[in-house]
C-alpha cells in the first residue's frame, strides 16, 4: 500500500470485480479484492446475519469480515431506495460490524439513479485528503467503468454459447478467466477496445466437438447476485453448459447500470411487454428486484427462439416470488409454453439435489426439442 | 358490498392451494378472502394497490403488486377494481376520486363518503389512543357516537407492546388468539394504536446514510423507540411471519436495540403450520420471566 492511499474493500460479486477495481482505483484509492465467495466465507457471515435475510446479505458481509481481517478501514457497498430488502443492507452491516467491535466505515454508493451524480461524491471522499477530481477525470473513469462492465458482459455471453460444445471440460472457465485477467489488466480505452477482438479469439480458441447431439437453448435470469455470482447459484451456468445447454444470460451488471442511467432500451421494451399484459397479471410497475424484466424476458422469450427458461432467486426475495407465482400460473394455464424452472437458493447446498433437477429438467427440455424437431 | 368471512381454518387452507409454498402466512389468508368472496357471486372485487402510505416511503414489494398478483394467480375472477394508494406522488382523496369514479359516484358523493371514512377513522384512532383493544374498539363504532367510553383500569402487574404488521396483530385466527391469551394471563397488551398518532410522524433514522423506506416498518420502529425510550413497557413482542422480507431486518434492529436498553423482547414467527402450543410455551415463559425480574429488582431496591 503506497503512501496516503486509502484502503477500499467492495463486495464480490461474480466476474464484476475488474470493473469495481478500476473503479476505486482510478478514483486514487487502492482497492481490495476479497477472494472468490466460498463456503468457509458463508459460514462466517452465517454467524452473524439475521435468521432469514436473503442470500446475498450472507455473503456480502462474509465478504467485509474477510476484508476487514485484513486491514481494511472503508468498505463500498452499494444501496437503493427501496422498495425491496437491498437498500438496509449497508445500514445493518455497518451496525453488525460495528457490534463486532470492527473499526468501520461503509460507504453507500447510492444506485437508485445514477444521473443524480451521488456516485461522484462517493468517489471523492474515497480520494481522502488530496485534491478532488475533476469532471473531466470522473467522466473518464466512468467510462472506463462501462467498457469494463462492457466486455466482461461479452465475456460471460461468450462462456455460455461455448460451453456446450467444448471438447475438454473446464476448457471454457479457464479461457473466461484468462479474458477477465486481460480486463483486469488493460488501463486505458486504446487498450480495451482492443481486447473486444481479443477476447473473442480466446473463446474460438476453445476447441469445439461437432454438432451432433441436440443443444439446448436456456435462459439464465433472476435475481442479479443470485445470477451473476458463481457461488451464491452454485454454478448453474456451468452445469447447465456441461448438460449440453447454450445459457444465454438474462441479466448482466452492465445492463442494469446502463437501466440505472436511463439509457436502456431494451429494458423499456420488457416493461412494455409486462404492462400490456395486464389482464393476465403482467406487473404494473418496478416492485424492486427484477421481477418486473423477468416477466417481460419471459413473455418475449416465450415467442421462439429458446428452450428452457431458468429463474434463480435467493429463498424468500420478496419480487422474485411474486414474479414465479405469476409465471408458474401463466405455464400451468399454457398462455406462454416455454417451460420455467425456478431455483431458490440459500445457504444449505444440496449438490446433488441440484444436479437432479437440473438433469431431469434437460432431460425434458430435450425430449420435447426432439419431437419437434422429428414434427411429431 | 360483500365482505369475506373472518380468517379461519377453511380461509388458509383454500389460500394455500392457489398460493405458492414460499409466500408469506398473510398473503396465503389474502387468497383465502378472495377465494372465499369469488364464491359469494360478486360483481366488483376491491382490491388496493398500496405504493405508498406516507411521503417518501414503499410499501412492500408484494403490496405493490398484489392486483396483478391476485390477477395473475386465480381463475374465474370478477372485475377487479384497483384502487392505487400513492402518497409519494398524489393526495389520497385523487386515489378515492378515482375509485368512485368507476363506480359512476358523483363529485360531491365521492367527497362526503370519503369525509365521512376519514371521520370514522379518527373516531377509531381516539378509541384505540384511549387503550381500548382492537376488537373493543370495533365494536363501539357501530354504537351510538355520543356514548363516552371509560377503559378501567385492569391493575395487571405487567404491561407487554405487542408490535407487528396490522393483519398479524389484529387477526386472531393469524396470531392464534395471542392478545386474548395475554388477557388470561393478567397481562395488559398495547398494541401500536394505542400509542399517540403524533410519534408516528417523525422520520426513523436507521443510520446517519439511511432512512427507512418502509411505510408499516416505519410505524412499528418509531412506536418501539417511544416504547422504550419513555419506559412504558415491561416487554416487547414482535409478532411477524415467516418469510416476511421486512421484518427480517427490523427484528435485527429491535433486537439490537432492546438490548442495549436492557428490556426484554421475543420475536414469534409465525405460518400455518404453526402450532398453538408452542407459541403459548413461548409466551408463557416470557411473561414468567418478566415477573421474576420485577420481583428481584422489587426485592433489590427494598433491600
Amino acid at each position: 500500500m503506497s503512501e496516503g492511499k486509502r484502503l477500499v474493500a467492495f463486495p464480490h460479486m461474480g466476474n464484476n470485480w475488474p470493473a469495481f477495481k478500476s473503479l476505486f482505483e482510478n478514483a486514487g484509492a487502492e482497492a481490495y479484492v476479497p477472494g472468490k465467495n466460498n463456503a468457509r466465507g458463508l459460514e462466517c457471515g452465517l454467524k452473524f446475519s439475521p435468521e432469514w435475510i436473503c442470500l446475498p446479505f450472507k455473503i456480502t458481509i462474509a465478504n467485509f469480515i474477510e476484508a476487514l481481517d485484513k486491514g481494511v478501514k472503508t468498505i463500498v457497498m452499494a444501496s437503493d431506495c427501496g422498495p425491496c430488502r437491498f437498500g438496509f443492507y449497508h445500514a445493518v452491516q455497518e451496525k453488525i460490524l460495528k457490534d463486532l467491535g470492527y473499526d468501520v466505515e461503509i460507504k453507500c454508493l447510492l444506485q437508485a439513479d445514477l444521473l443524480t451524480f451521488e456516485w461522484a461524491d462517493l468517489l471523492q471522499s474515497i480520494r481522502g485528503t488530496r485534491l478532488p477530481l475533476s469532471r473531466f477525470k470522473l467522466l473518464w473513469i466512468a467510462r472506463i467503468f462501462f467498457m469494463k462492465l462492457q466486455l466482461i458482459q461479452l465475456a460471460e455471453k461468450l462462456e455460455g454459447k461455448t460451453r456446450p460444445y467444448e471438447v475438454r471440460r473446464g476448457e471454457t472457465t479457464k479461457a473466461l478467466e484468462r479474458c477477465l485477467k486481460m480486463i483486469d489488466e488493460a488501463g486505458t480505452h486504446q487498450q480495451l477496445r482492443g481486447l473486444k477482438h481479443l477476447i473473442k479469439e480466446e473463446f474460438a480458441k476453445v476447441e469445439k466437438a461437432g454438432r451432433e447431439k441436440i443443444i439446448l437453448k436456456v435462459v439464465l435470469t433472476g435475481e442479479i447476485f443470485v445470477a451473476l455470482d458463481c457461488f451464491a447459484n452454485q454454478d448453474v451456468k456451468k452445469k447447465l453448459g456441461e448438460l449440453g445447454c447454450e445459457v444465454c444470460m438474462g441479466i448482466s451488471l452492465y445492463d442494469w447500470v446502463k437501466h440505472k442511467a436511463h439509457v436502456n432500451f431494451h429494458r423499456k421494451y420488457l416493461e412494455y411487454l409486462s404492462k400490456s399484459h395486464r389482464d393476465i397479471g403482467g406487473l404494473q410497475l418496478d416492485i424492486g428486484g427484477e421481477a418486473f424484466w423477468v416477466l417481460g424476458q419471459y413473455i418475449d422469450f416465450s415467442r421462439g427462439g429458446i428452450d428452457g427458461f431458468v429463474h434463480v432467486y435467493p429463498f424468500t426475495c420478496m419480487p422474485e416470488i411474486t414474479a414465479k407465482s405469476i409465471i408458474t400460473k401463466w405455464y400451468n394455464d399454457g398462455i406462454f409454453d416455454v417451460p420455467p424452472l425456478f431455483l431458490g437458493f440459500d445457504e444449505h447446498a444440496g449438490e446433488a439435489g441440484l444436479m437432479t433437477r437440473l438433469e431431469a429438467y434437460t432431460d425434458l427440455l430435450r425430449t420435447k426439442k426432439k419431437k419437434l424437431i422429428n414434427g411429431n | 358490498m360483500v365482505a369475506s368471512e373472518k380468517t379461519n381454518a377453511g380461509t388458509l387452507k383454500e389460500g394455500s392451494r392457489y398460493a405458492i409454498d414460499e409466500i408469506c402466512i398473510p398473503l396465503k389468508v389474502y387468497y383465502g378472502h378472495v377465494v372465499n368472496l369469488i364464491g359469494k357471486e360478486i360483481d366488483y372485487l376491491f382490491v388496493p394497490r398500496y405504493i405508498s402510505t406516507t411521503f417518501g416511503t414503499y410499501m412492500c414489494p408484494k403490496f405493490l403488486g398484489l392486483p396483478d398478483l391476485i390477477r395473475g394467480t386465480i381463475n374465474n375472477l370478477p372485475r377487479i377494481i384497483e384502487m392505487e394508494i400513492d402518497l409519494r406522488k398524489k393526495p389520497i382523496f385523487y386515489s378515492m376520486l378515482e375509485t368512485g369514479r368507476k363506480l359512476n359516484g358523483s363529485f360531491s358523493q365521492i367527497k362526503s363518503a370519503f369525509e365521512e371514512s376519514v371521520k370514522t377513522y379518527q373516531r377509531f384512532r381516539i378509541i384505540m389512543e384511549a387503550g381500548f383493544t382492537f376488537q373493543e374498539a370495533f365494536d363501539s363504532l357501530a354504537k351510538n357516537p355520543a356514548e363516552v367510553l371509560e377503559r378501567r383500569p385492569t391493575g395487571n402487574p405487567v404491561k407487554v407492546a405487542v408490535v407487528g404488521h396490522g393483519y398479524n396483530v389484529h387477526d386472531p385466527f393469524v396470531n392464534m388468539g395471542l392478545i386474548k391469551k395475554l388477557e388470561d394471563m393478567k397481562v395488559d397488551a398495547v398494541v401500536l394504536e394505542n400509542l399517540p398518532v403524533q410519534i408516528f410522524r417523525q422520520k426513523t433514522k436507521i443510520s446517519e446514510t439511511l432512512k427507512n423506506y418502509w411505510g408499516n416498518e416505519e410505524e412499528i420502529l418509531s412506536g418501539v423507540d417511544y416504547l422504550f425510550k419513555n419506559n412504558l413497557v415491561d416487554g416487547v413482542i414482535f409478532l411477524c411471519s415467516f418469510c416476511c422480507g421486512p421484518d427480517s431486518l427490523i427484528d435485527e434492529i429491535i433486537t439490537r436495540d432492546a438490548k442495549t436498553r436492557d428490556i426484554p423482547y421475543i420475536c414469534v414467527v409465525m405460518d400455518e403450520h404453526s402450532g398453538q402450543v408452542g407459541v403459548i410455551t413461548r409466551v408463557e415463559a416470557f411473561v414468567d420471566m418478566i415477573l421474576r425480574r420485577k420481583r428481584s429488582r422489587g426485592i433489590k431496591e427494598a433491600g
